[in-house]
């Protein structure tokens, strides 16, 4: 079954905490939907629940939220975290959410966290260990999940494909579906001297439920993947160029650091919903069928 | 781990070493890295060995800006790889990485730290518990169950798990911020809580602090009130404090 069933929910950004209360009070109609950092809301290691759950549950009411996860480590040779994935199924029963989202990348090994997005080697056992790994984290939330490309700064010799090949390869074999971060492939492009557009090129649009625009730094002789600035020139000229082609998809602004004021956020995304082509118009239905969509 | 992903668990484990390991200038064999232009190996392993201590680091010092004050933050922030270290994140939340920090503080205070360190470092650590969780449920709570007056002294009573009790031989809710006085020990017992958008905290006198030690043993209406008249406070008094901590929604009542 082809991953076709991951709605277009138009032009969203990051919930934050600084944007919070205005979103909770204001419900501006600039955004379509929200994606919340599912770690945020898990309950914690000795079982308390985290407080701001109930503003996620509020914001729930008005938009749909996309859940986003950053430490499923599915490509760790540890062993995946039944107790975490437990906490996760919870989570997701408990909001419903358009969908959940976690990277393509390890996390640590041994047990240990080292809180950081790691890359893969790109090689044939890394993919079959990831594509087991996708398949039992679907079946245990008994939903199909999107995996996300992150940026990285090294690469590893024992690679036998640029990452665009083992991305798309372990979303077929896996059949799950594709969080497209068009700043981590610019990023990574340019770290490691490959031409974006061919990575762009060799995604299957079929796949793609949802894309991320975000900022970076410029270092001079690498880019560093920081969160905290707005999405650049180049890389809005990519976004513009896939969605000509291939879009329009669900896109959001990842702004996690240095968060700017609310109306400089919403520029963002207005930038993108015009960039992206079409006038997404959020309506009580798409809320409430949110939960069914996957 | 199947001997099909040995080489890859290989290469995660040298990668770790790498980042959460001592700093050197990394030729990239001893993970596996290739050599790329533009950009050393130890450049590209170094951005990640860096961002690893500098995020644990910037949790550290949002969590405890009342130890960042008094250690200042350069100080606090070499404590960050030995800290690791001794306790390594076992969690998925950045949120909780700060949970054993206190402990660390009391075992390993670094040079010229106030000797309250750890205690403030614990209190502060129980700001964050307050304001971030909420109350974890209580055993066998029936809240439903509709209180009658026939059975309202078999009623048990505890304290809302929200409500953090903290008592330190410093007075730690003072010395949020450095200050040049000389600081004396002195005990002090505070209670912290959250409304719906406020957090509060107040010290709490002797007997007031009593009270609420035998609320949180979930004992009956009536084995209270009998062990609380061992506490010498007037009927006035009770009453008036009982009721507070009831608006405050500090206690919390339940059928077995």
């Amino acid at each position: 079954m082809l991953v076709k069933d991951f709605s277009n929910l138009g032009y969203g950004c990051g919930l934050r905490p600084a944007h919070t209360s205005h979103l909770i009070s204001q419900k501006p109609t600039s955004i379509d939907w929200l994606e919340a950092l599912a770690e945020n809301y898990l309950d914690w290691s000795d079982g308390r629940q985290v407080s701001a759950l109930e503003n996620l549950e509020n914001l729930r009411n008005h938009y749909p939220i996309a859940l986003h996860g950053v430490s499923l480590s599915l490509g760790s040779t540890d062993p995946l975290d039944r107790e975490h994935l437990k906490r996760l199924a919870k989570l997701i029963h408990r909001i419903e959410p358009a969908w959940f989202s976690d990277h393509l990348c390890w996390t640590g090994v041994d047990g240990k966290n080292l809180h950081d997005l790691f890359p893969l080697p790109y090689t044939e056992e890394a993919i079959r260990h990831v594509v087991e790994n996708i398949c039992r984290t679907q079946d245990f939330l008994g939903q199909r999940i999107l995996i996300e490309n992150v940026s990285s700064y090294v690469t590893f010799a024992s690679s036998q494909m640029p990452e665009w090949e083992f991305l798309c390869e372990i979303a077929r074999r896996s059949d799950c579906g594709l969080l497209l971060d068009i700043n981590n492939v610019y990023v990574s492009s340019r770290n490691h001297g490959f031409n974006p557009k061919d990575y762009l090129d060799a995604i299957p649009i079929d796949r793609i439920g949802q894309i991320h625009l975000a900022g970076h730094r410029d270092k001079g002789d690498h880019l560093i993947d920081t969160h905290d600035a707005p999405v650049c020139e180049a890389v809005w000229e990519l976004y513009r160029d896939f969605t000509a082609a291939k879009g329009p998809f669900t896109t959001m602004i990842e702004w996690d650091d240095a968060i700017p004021p609310w109306e400089r956020m919403e520029e963002e995304v207005r930038r993108a919903r015009t960039i992206g082509g079409i006038l997404h118009v959020r309506t009580d239905s798409d809320t409430q069928s949110a939960s069914t969509r996957i | 781990m199947s001997e099909q992903t040995a080489t890859l668990n290989q290469l995660q484990r040298a990668f770790s070493r790498c980042v959460a390991g001592p700093a050197q200038d990394w030729k990239g064999d001893e993970a596996g890295v290739r050599q790329q232009p533009t950009l050393s190996t130890a450049r590209r392993i170094g951005i990640y060995h860096y961002a690893y201590s500098a995020r644990i680091g910037d949790s550290l010092v949002e969590d405890f800006s009342g130890v960042a004050s008094w250690l200042g933050e350069a100080s606090l922030r070499q404590c960050v790889r030995p800290y690791l270290e001794l306790y390594p994140s076992l969690y998925h939340s950045l949120a909780e990485v700060s949970r054993h920090f206190p402990e660390f503080l009391r075992k390993h205070p670094p040079s010229g730290a106030p000797e309250f360190i750890a205690e403030l470092a614990e209190w502060e650590w129980h700001q964050i518990l307050t304001v971030n969780t909420d109350a974890r449920p209580l055993p066998e709570t029936r809240p439903n169950e509709s209180l009658e007056s026939q059975n309202f002294s078999q009623v048990r009573l505890a304290l809302n798990p929200s409500l953090t009790l903290f008592e330190s031989r410093w007075p730690v809710d003072t010395l949020m911020e450095k200050m040049s006085l000389p600081v004396a020990p002195r005990l002090t017992r505070l209670a912290a809580w959250c409304t719906e958008d406020d957090y509060h905290e107040l010290r709490i006198q002797s007997t007031e602090w009593n009270l609420l030690l035998l609320l949180n043993k979930h004992t009956n209406v009536s084995d209270f009130l009998a062990q609380a008249q061992g506490l010498s406070i007037s009927t006035d008094r009770f009453s008036r404090l009982f009721t507070l901590w009831s608006n405050r929604r500090w206690i919390q009542g339940w059928l077995p």
